[in-house]
């Protein structure tokens, strides 16, 4: 059973390539503007690397999803501008009309440390304070963050993002540290 | 500079034992945070640090000075010139308008009625409230009327402010305006502000985070 | 389970301030027996008898007494109309959770009447045992009177007890009407409109002709005129008190410089009808008690002495209209407690931001003399109208002036003291404990 709770991190598995193409269906663009519009639209996502746009693109276009509209001139070197196909199209709009699997997601350093912490010195209560500080520090740099002057609508919805999911985990330590007792119990017995 | 201190404080309302020996200091301008699950005493402990009630044992001091040992008398002079208060659901008094709710305590103070509706105004226009000035606490939304009740709180400039879940009945985007706007204010004022609440976003608001577990302060977080 | 168990078992338990409440509706009731009781009593006397008793020795004044005591019927029905309310508003609170069981509101509210019904049947018993007792003992102890014959006869006895009963359950149904309930406990009570402006004309009407007799006009049927100007200034003053205590209560409001006027006068417009009943009350026993100035001031004008009849007479009239203040009154402290109840967590929150207690007695206190003042003072006017020419010496006019303002101040120190005999209910609705979330 404790095995089954030790379910694998889910990492949401976003696609870049319906990234990108989520991004083509406004216009035609070429790559370094899907990478700059990637990183200034999502923030909180990891920034995604030239190279894999590229090799993303050419893959999209081998499968008929994407095609070659023509080139740009801006100042710099000539650039490739792609735009979307009518499958491309498809494909987007049938992504969107999925949803993400609402994972079993466990946070499993913070469930193994408190499990082992039990086994190993008999409480759990120093960890859990120690661990809701500094959960809390970090929820209170977000906050900060989200207060700063100037700040964005997307970024303020991801950093909201984070701060939700780290209220989430606060709050099952709290749980934890009243069903801690229960817990003692199972792993002695 | 500590500005407010409780020193191991106990409290029991009949065979309930609510505060057992808590001891907390807050410094002069900070934020603080008084979290803990429901019944853990965190309500009175802030009624205890803002002298509405008085501890059975142990001392409260404010500004060096004693308070737990003052009459009702002058404890109200204090919570009047030095402290403002915000509860959940505002409780504004229905029959006023928002704006003679907030302009209540200069009357209280003894301004004279102009005077103090002008500064309630002003003061509802730095809550954002200003175009309900006129309505009665029955016609606002719940984020109008905590607003409102912030700028009750703070319209006499006090050195503490106590908020007791001023956000526990409020969405999060309602509840997150009340709270910047409220600790805003507190900054530019130079008010210390001591926040109720079992709300770890609130709590995230906070320059420092006091956690209340069964009655006693489990571990002061910074 | 039958609806009867479950009213018998909510008859039993109860709170304190239920079983305070619950006597009080049989006090209210046993008072109105009594005065019922007297008035039948009265009735009944044969013969002329010692002038000492007054216009009760006068077959000719019986009926006024009478009718005197019918009147006494007034303030007591609106301190039971007042409790009722006061007890249907908490009974509300209680019975939220009857009412997520599946009891109707109506249902609920027939709960209440029964509730009421049974203290007030109560309070009938006690209130005729209480009167014929006594009666017994003043007729054969003091006055030597023969005690066989029956004071007050069984058939009228019987049925002036159905009525007060009959007069509890019906204001109790009544009563429910301005809260608005759901499974929840009480949301809000309903809003009510400012009394209307046009009854103020009732009034006005009503001193006209007596206005016109003072000037000295000439008048067709002028007994018949006078009458009904009477009349229609006593109903038009008790018809207008709510709108006199409005205006009263605005006009406080915009010119209060102090916060305790200001909480005082808005709790009061917001919430006329109660002052309003009490106030209609107070305010005719005002004007009855100015007009009585009269005709003192007209007896001593014209013979310069008081005989015993009169000095009963005008003796008993007084001690009417004093406890007639007194239990309209009365009817304001159950008010006042339903206000504290309703704002105990609001003033409670004052409270904690720093206002004293003495402020927030003194908002209490204010309400009962913005209140009182201005319909006290129109009553006193309205009643010191009539028989305004009737005097030979001018200076036998100045005891009913001064009778005048003697029964305003009467008045407004009535609702004065009402206001203060609720005030040690203040340290309950205040307290810290009244601050946590409910």
């Amino acid at each position: 059973m404790l095995d089954r709770l030790f379910i694998e991190c889910i990492f949401a598995c976003m696609s870049t390539g319906h990234i990108l193409l989520g991004l083509l269906t406004e216009r035609p663009k070429h790559g370094y503007e899907l990478k700059r519009e990637h990183d200034d639209r999502l923030p909180g996502v990891k920034p995604i690397a030239y190279g894999q746009v590229y090799a993303t693109l050419q893959r999209l276009e081998r499968d008929g999803k994407v095609a070659v509209s023509g080139t740009a001139k801006e100042g710099g070197p000539e650039r490739t501008v792609y735009e979307i196909t009518g499958d491309g199209a498809d494909e987007v709009h049938r992504w969107l009309a999925e949803i993400e699997p609402p994972a079993p997601y466990v946070s499993s350093a913070l469930f193994v440390r408190v499990v082992l912490a039990l086994i190993a010195e008999g409480t759990a209560d120093g960890y859990l304070l120690r661990q809701r500080a500094a959960h809390l520090e970090r929820m209170r740099e977000l906050t900060a963050r989200k207060n700063t002057a100037g700040i964005s609508a997307g970024e303020l919805l991801a950093t909201d993002y984070a701060l939700y999911h780290l209220d989430a985990d606060l709050r099952w330590l709290e749980t934890a540290r009243q069903r801690i007792d229960e817990l003692t119990q199972e792993i002695r017995t | 500079m500590t500005l407010l201190e409780a020193r191991r404080i106990e409290k029991a309302f009949g065979r309930t034992r609510a505060l057992r020996g808590v001891s907390v200091a807050i410094g002069s301008g900070e934020i603080v945070a008084i979290t803990g699950p429901s019944g853990s005493g965190k309500s009175t402990l802030l009624h205890c640090l803002s002298g509405i009630m008085c501890p059975e044992t142990g001392e409260v001091h404010y500004d060096g000075r004693r308070i737990d040992t003052l009459d009702e008398a002058a404890r109200t002079r204090l919570r009047r010139e030095a402290f403002g208060v915000v509860f959940q659901f505002g409780r504004l008094v229905p029959e006023l308008t928002a704006a003679e709710n907030v302009a209540l305590p200069l009357l209280f103070g003894g301004n004279g009625r102009e005077e103090s509706a002008t500064v309630a105004r002003a003061w509802l226009e730095r809550m954002d409230a200003l175009d309900v000035a006129d309505a009665r606490p029955g016609e606002l939304s719940g984020g109008q009327l905590q607003r409102v009740a912030v700028a009750r709180a703070l319209v006499t400039g006090p050195k503490v402010v106590f908020a007791d879940e001023p956000t526990g009945a409020l969405d999060s985007v309602a509840g997150e305006r009340v709270l910047g706007l409220l600790l805003e204010a507190a900054r530019v004022n130079g008010s210390t502000v001591v926040i109720v609440t079992h709300d770890n976003r609130v709590a995230a608001h906070a320059d420092r985070e006091i956690v209340v577990r069964d009655g006693a302060a489990a571990g002061v977080v910074v | 389970m039958t609806f009867f168990q479950v009213a018998g078992m909510l008859g039993r338990g109860g709170s304190r301030a239920e079983r305070a409440r619950a006597r009080l509706v049989a006090a209210g009731a046993a008072l109105a027996t009594c005065f019922l009781f007297g008035a039948a009593n009265v009735l009944t006397l044969n013969g002329q008898l010692d002038d000492r008793l007054g216009p009760i020795a006068n077959r000719g004044t019986r009926p006024g007494v009478a009718f005197a005591f019918g009147l006494m019927i007034l303030p007591v029905a609106a301190f039971l109309y007042q409790t009722g309310r006061l007890a249907s508003a908490d009974r509300e609170r209680r019975l939220a959770a009857l009412r997520l069981a599946g009891a109707t509101p109506g249902e609920v509210r027939l709960l209440g009447a029964l509730e009421t019904t049974r203290s007030a049947a109560l309070g009938t018993v006690c209130g005729a045992i209480a009167y014929v007792l006594l009666e017994w003992s003043i007729r054969g102890l003091l006055l030597h009177l023969p005690t066989t014959a029956a004071g007050v006869p069984p058939v009228p006895g019987l049925a002036a007890m159905a009525l007060v009963i009959a007069v509890a359950t019906v204001s109790g149904l009544l009563a429910g009407r301005h809260v608005v309930t759901s499974p929840l406990g009480v949301i809000r009570r309903a809003t009510r409109r400012p009394p209307g402006r046009y009854v103020l004309l009732v009034p006005v009407l009503g001193c006209i002709p007596m206005v016109a007799l003072v000037v000295g006009v000439q008048m067709p049927y002028r007994p018949f005129a006078i009458l009904l100007g009477a009349g229609l200034s006593a109903v038009g003053l008790m018809l207008s008190a709510s709108r006199l205590v409005w205006a009263s209560a605005r006009i406080a409001g915009r010119r209060a410089r102090s916060a305790e006027t200001l909480l005082a006068a808005r709790a009061l417009e917001a919430d006329t009808r109660p002052w309003g009943r009490t106030m209609s009350i107070l305010g005719l026993a005002v004007a009855i008690g100015s007009g009585t100035g009269w005709i003192q001031a007209g007896f001593m004008d014209a013979r310069h002495t008081l005989d015993p009849f009169w000095l009963t007479s005008f003796t008993l009239v007084d001690l009417a209209l004093l406890v007639g203040m007194a239990v309209a009154a009365a009817a304001l402290i159950t008010h006042q407690a339903e206000y504290l109840m309703e704002h105990g967590p609001v003033l409670a929150t004052l409270r904690a931001a720093g206002v004293a207690d003495g402020e927030l007695r003194r908002v209490l206190t204010r309400q009962g003399i913005i209140a009182a003042v201005l319909p006290c003072s129109v009553a006193a006017l309205i009643g010191l109208l009539p028989l305004a020419r009737a005097l030979h010496n001018e200076t036998w006019a100045l005891w009913p002036v001064t009778n005048a303002v003697l029964m305003a101040a009467l008045g407004v120190l009535a609702a004065t003291l009402a206001t203060k005999a609720s005030q040690h209910r203040l340290q309950r609705a205040v307290s810290p404990g009244r601050l946590r979330t409910e």
